[in-house]
Parts: C-alpha cells; sequence; structure tokens
C-alpha cells in the first residue's frame, strides 16, 4: 500500500512524530545546560500524573506475579468440593469456583499468563519490527518495497484469525504459552515495522547521519548509534500501549479456546468458563475481566503519558 | 492518477498472493485430519477416509493445491465445505450481508460517539468533559470485547429485562433491536481511537493560521469551529473510519461469537474448530479482500477530497 496513508492496525493509538523531542528541548536546555534529550523526558515523564498512575498499576502487577505465592491465601488448584460456587465472602474474596478454588487467588495467579505474553510476545515483535523498519527505512529502494509488501500481507489478515492458525498449525503438543509467544510475536511486527520505518525516513536524512557518513562511518555503525537512538522514540510509545494490546490478544485467544491448557489460572480463560454460569455466578466472569481491564489501563496510560513527555505539542 | 490507480492494484494483487499463500502453507501444516471431524467420535472406514481424501484431493502436494485453489477462485468457486457440505461461496453469500450490516452500524457508532466526543474535547480543552473522555477512551481501549459483551448481556438481557432498556442478547431475529448491542461492542475500540484521533487533529488545525483568520475577520465560534476546524480535521479521521471498516469486518470473530452473530467471523471459528480448511480460507480471503478493496477505496478518495494531495 502506498506511503499516502499509513494505515494504523486494529487499535493503533495516535503516532508520535519522530524529532518531536527536539521540539520540546529547546527553551528548557537554555535554563537546564545539562539536560540531555532523555532526562529531559524523564524529568517531564515524572510530572505526568497519568504516566505515574500507569507505572503503579504496572509495577503492582508484576510484583504480583512475581510474588504470587505470598499474596494468594491458597493454592490456586486447591479443590474444595463442599465450598463450590460460593459467592465472594471475607473468607474468598472474589468466591469460588466450580470446582471450589479460590477464586482470588486465582486472579492473582493469572498475571503471571499475562505479564509473560505480555513481555515476551511484545519483545519479538519489536525486535522483528524494528530490524526490517531499519532496513526499510535506511536502505530503502528495493529493500523497502519488499518488506513493505511483506508488511502488508501480515496487515491485511485478521490479528486473531492468524493468532489462531499459527496456534493450531504449531499443533496440541506444542507448549502452549510458548505457542502464544510465537503467534503475537510474529503478527505484530508490521505496526511497529511501519512506524519505526516511518521514523527512520526522517532521521536519516539529518545532518549528524550525513556527517557520520562523511567521517566513514559504515552502515552499521550509522544504524546502530545514529539512526536507531534518534528514532526509536515513537517505536518506545508504541510497544508499551502494544503491550497492552498483547494481553488483550491473549485473553482474546484464551477465551475463544486457543490460547493457555485449560485449567491453567488465565483471565481470559477464566471468563470463559465463568461465561455459562453468567446468570447465576456473575463474580466468576467479573473479576478476571477488570484484571484484564486494569492491567491493559495501566499500559495505555504509561505510553499516554511517554508519548506527552516526548512530545508535549500533542498534549 | 491513472498510473497511481494502476500502481496500487498492482500491489493489491501481490498482496492477495501473498497472504493466500501463507494461508494456505499455514492450514497444510495443520496436524488435525478433517475426515476425523467428519466422522465425530466414530471410526471412519479406510475406503471412505480414501475416498474424501481423493474427492478433496487432500492428497496432492501442498503447491498443486495451492494452483488448483488460485484457477478454481479465478472461477469464483471458493470449493465446498468439509463440515456443511455446502459451496463455500454460497456459505459466505449468506453470511457477508450479516458481517457488513454489523461493521456499518458499528461505524455509524464510531462516526457519532467517535467524532462527536473527540470534538467536545477540543473545543472544551482542559474541562471535565474532556478529562473524562480521555479517561473513558483509555478505558475503552483495555476492556476485552468479549468481556464487554458479557456484561452488556448480563446488564441488558438480564438486569433490564421486560423494561424499555431490555434488549435481544443473542442472534439476529428482533429486527433493529437485535444490532443494538453487537454493534456498541464492536465499536467500542475503534470509537476510542476516532475519538482521540479527532482531538489531537481538531487541535491541531485550531492552532493553524486560517483559523485565526477566520475568527480575527469575525465569524461566529460555531461557523469557525464547524466550518473552518472540524471540515479540515476531518480528512484524516475519514480516512481512519475507513480503514477500520476493514478492521471491523475482519475484527468481529469476537463479537460474532459472544452475541452468535451469523456472519463471517463466526462462520471462521466453527470452520477452524472443525478443521473445515475450504471454509477458513474462503473466509479469510473474504477479509483480506474487504481490507484491500476499503484500503484502496479511502486512499483514492483521499486524493480526490484533498487536492494538495498529488500520487504519482
Amino acid at each position: 500500500m502506498s506511503d499516502a496513508a499509513v494505515q494504523p492496525g486494529p487499535f493503533v493509538v495516535e503516532p508520535v512524530t519522530p524529532g518531536g523531542l527536539d521540539a520540546g528541548v529547546g527553551g528548557a536546555a537554555a535554563e537546564l545546560p545539562m539536560m540531555t534529550l532523555w532526562g529531559d523526558v524523564w524529568r517531564r515523564l515524572r510530572r505526568n500524573k497519568l504516566a505515574i498512575l500507569g507505572s503503579a498499576i504496572i509495577l503492582g502487577l508484576v510484583l504480583t506475579a512475581a510474588l504470587a505465592p505470598l499474596i494468594a491465601p491458597y493454592s490456586p488448584d486447591a479443590q474444595n468440593l463442599s465450598n463450590f460456587l460460593a459467592p465472594p465472602s471475607l473468607r474468598h474474596w472474589f468466591g469460588t469456583d466450580n470446582l471450589g478454588r479460590d477464586y482470588f487467588s486465582r486472579v492473582v495467579y493469572g498475571s503471571r499468563v499475562s505479564i509473560s505474553i505480555g513481555i515476551v510476545a511484545t519483545f519479538i515483535s519489536v525486535a522483528i519490527g524494528m530490524s526490517l523498519g531499519a532496513v526499510s527505512g535506511y536502505f530503502g529502494g528495493k529493500i523497502d518495497a519488499v518488506v513493505m509488501r511483506v508488511a502488508d500481507v501480515f496487515f491485511s489478515f485478521p490479528f486473531i484469525v492468524g493468532a489462531i492458525i499459527i496456534i493450531t498449525a504449531l499443533g496440541p503438543s506444542f507448549p502452549r504459552l510458548l505457542a502464544l509467544f510465537i503467534a503475537i510475536g510474529v503478527l505484530g511486527w508490521a505496526t511497529v515495522g511501519r512506524i519505526f520505518r516511518s521514523s527512520v525516513l526522517q532521521v536519516r536524512q539529518a545532518d549528524y547521519v550525513e556527517a557520520a557518513r562523511a567521517l566513514g562511518a559504515g552502515h552499521f555503525r550509522i544504524l546502530t548509534r545514529h539512526v536507531v537512538p534518534n528514532a526509536i522514540a515513537p517505536v518506545m510509545v508504541y510497544s508499551t500501549i502494544y503491550t497492552g494490546l498483547v494481553i488483550l490478544t491473549e485473553a482474546a485467544l484464551s477465551f475463544l479456546g486457543f490460547g493457555v491448557a485449560s485449567g491453567t489460572p488465565a483471565w481470559g480463560l477464566m471468563v470463559a468458563d465463568g461465561k455459562s454460569s453468567l446468570t447465576s455466578q456473575p463474580w466468576l466472569v467479573l473479576f478476571p475481566g477488570l484484571a484484564i481491564v486494569l492491567t491493559v489501563l495501566g499500559f495505555i496510560f504509561l505510553g499516554d503519558g511517554l508519548r506527552d513527555s516526548m512530545d508535549p505539542r500533542l498534549r | 492518477m491513472t498510473r497511481y490507480i494502476v500502481r496500487r492494484l498492482l500491489q493489491m494483487v501481490l498482496v492477495f498472493f501473498g497472504a493466500t499463500f501463507l494461508l494456505f502453507a499455514a492450514l497444510y501444516l495443520l496436524p488435525g485430519d478433517p475426515t476425523q471431524a467428519l466422522g465425530s467420535d466414530r471410526t471412519l472406514a479406510p475406503a471412505t477416509v480414501q475416498a474424501i481424501r481423493a474427492r478433496y484431493h487432500l492428497d496432492d502436494p501442498v503447491y498443486v493445491q495451492y494452483a488448483t485453489y488460485i484457477k478454481d477462485i479465478a472461477r469464483g468457486d471458493l470449493g465446498t465445505s468439509i463440515q456443511l457440505r455446502r459451496p463455500v461461496s454460497q456459505i459466505m453469500r449468506d453470511s457477508i450481508p450479516w458481517s457488513v450490516k454489523l461493521a456499518l452500524s458499528a461505524t455509524a457508532v464510531e462516526i457519532i460517539l467517535g467524532i462527536g466526543s473527540g470534538v467536545i474535547s477540543a473545543i472544551k480543552r482542559y474541562s471535565f468533559l474532556d478529562t473524562l473522555s480521555t479517561v473513558s477512551t483509555s478505558v475503552l481501549i483495555a476492556i476485552p470485547v468479549f468481556w464487554l459483551g458479557l456484561m452488556l448481556q448480563i446488564l441488558f438481557g438480564l438486569k433490564f429485562r421486560g423494561t424499555f432498556l431490555g434488549l435481544p442478547i443473542s442472534g439476529v431475529t428482533d429486527g433493529w433491536k437485535s444490532y443494538v448491542l453487537p454493534s456498541i461492542t464492536l465499536a467500542s475500540a475503534v470509537t476510542a481511537v476516532t475519538a482521540r484521533l479527532t482531538r489531537t487533529t481538531m487541535l491541531e488545525v485550531m492552532r493553524q493560521d486560517y483559523v485565526r483568520t477566520a475568527s480575527a475577520k469575525g465569524l461566529s465560534r460555531r461557523a469557525v469551529v464547524f466550518k473552518h476546524a472540524l471540515r479540515n480535521a476531518l480528512i484524516p479521521v475519514v480516512t481512519n473510519i475507513g480503514l477500520d471498516f476493514g478492521t471491523l469486518i475482519g475484527g468481529a470473530i469476537l463479537t460474532e461469537t459472544v452475541y452468535a452473530w451469523p456472519g463471517v467471523g463466526r462462520q471462521v471459528y466453527f470452520a477452524i474448530i472443525a478443521h473445515d480448511n475450504p471454509v477458513i480460507i474462503g473466509s479469510t480471503i473474504v477479509f483480506v479482500f474487504a481490507f484491500m478493496v476499503v484500503n484502496l477505496i479511502v486512499d483514492i478518495s483521499y486524493a480526490v477530497l484533498d487536492p494538495r494531495i498529488r500520487y504519482v
């Protein structure tokens, strides 16, 4: 597709322009001569309430996942068949499920699946997207055309359908978590690739890149030392929000029955299992859903805060 | 312009072949056997399995199957569903209209709520309404579509049942009322993105010189906002809404599953469970095609509507 219309993926939030970094720095640099580019971003980020809130949510979630055995009052798999489908109470904050398992403990353990998918799949998408986007934007020409057509192919697939096909293709004996990493990670690179390509295109023409080339720097050095660090801001914002979208996608896949193995404490799966008793035990659907919303919200808040700190004009 | 369109069409053909081949290769690797799903829990006689495999060309190498398939598509033949024993093109003819109708009504929600709240946010910047809209768009993006669907079903199907707010929660048998909950559910995320985009572009346009000029020559605030600012801010917004339409058709698998909506998304979901490859490929081709055509139309209308954009 043409460059004229950069199409966002299903959920793309407004892009940040690269170079926006410099726009806000001029004034601040005059009074604070020691302030570096990232120091300036950091200073603004600390004052951004939304970013603080987002970071707090994410930090809380990571701690919950890491310290799950300490936080959860019961084992997530301990069954108590004499007390199944109990409504929320002081003993069982979120009630119990159809096997009498403590639902709060299961929600706590569910953070582990979401967090690991969020981190690993995002890392895969960003690694592929940044490498291909950098090569595509920096070298241009035929390489660019080929990479962008491949990106178009990935774009034209509905994300969930594509992920389901990859997961089923990997087979039932393939570790489910690994299948999710691969499916989501591989499918999501196209948006990162496009965003990074367009910022590389802008940075490539900068004088300091020209200067480095004149000094005899090779392509690899120019890319890693000059182009990538200066073009990375928009991708950082997007990948923060994208982590939230990855967690949403995992939940959706687990809900449809193509995610983690049944019985695993994972939020999407818990919503799917609770769906059958939606009318009589609505809390079985309510709590894992709220956990997803809160988690994704944390990443969106942090991403928005990052964008505002990097490019204050967009506020 | 003509050159641009021709180039775009050629690119579309390339993407189309790339997408269908990837799909074909992935499905070829699928471990499950469609003949097994057909027999459900019974074991079919080897001769029957052999006959079915021969009839659907399941024993040919993957590239031969692909070439055969492309030839068939060119003739408008999408194959036959193994599970439903009906031509896939017929299944698609039945389900595409439902997906398009759902996508259209979701787009209506997106236009009204998304642009509306975006404009209000921009002209009342930093007000209570602006903050409310910023927070609620974030929440809307963070809500899982399937969970929102279930929550709306509890609320409108159960709590409000019998009152005037009670709404049907599945199927399409209740006329326009059947559309309300699925459209809202499907539109939730795109509406939030449109609201954010409208706000950003409105704020950007309102800083332009011609908007200041319009204010300076004494035009009313209303005329400035709607005639000068909004009309120009709408260009990227409308583009985005157009592109969303392609996404809405392909992205409806969750909404259609939750609401038992007889569209392509639900069809592909059942097909994947049953290893019904012809239906999976047929529906995905519909998604890919819808996405590409919508993209092309949006890009071309972009050039027609905005004379500043020149394509070479």
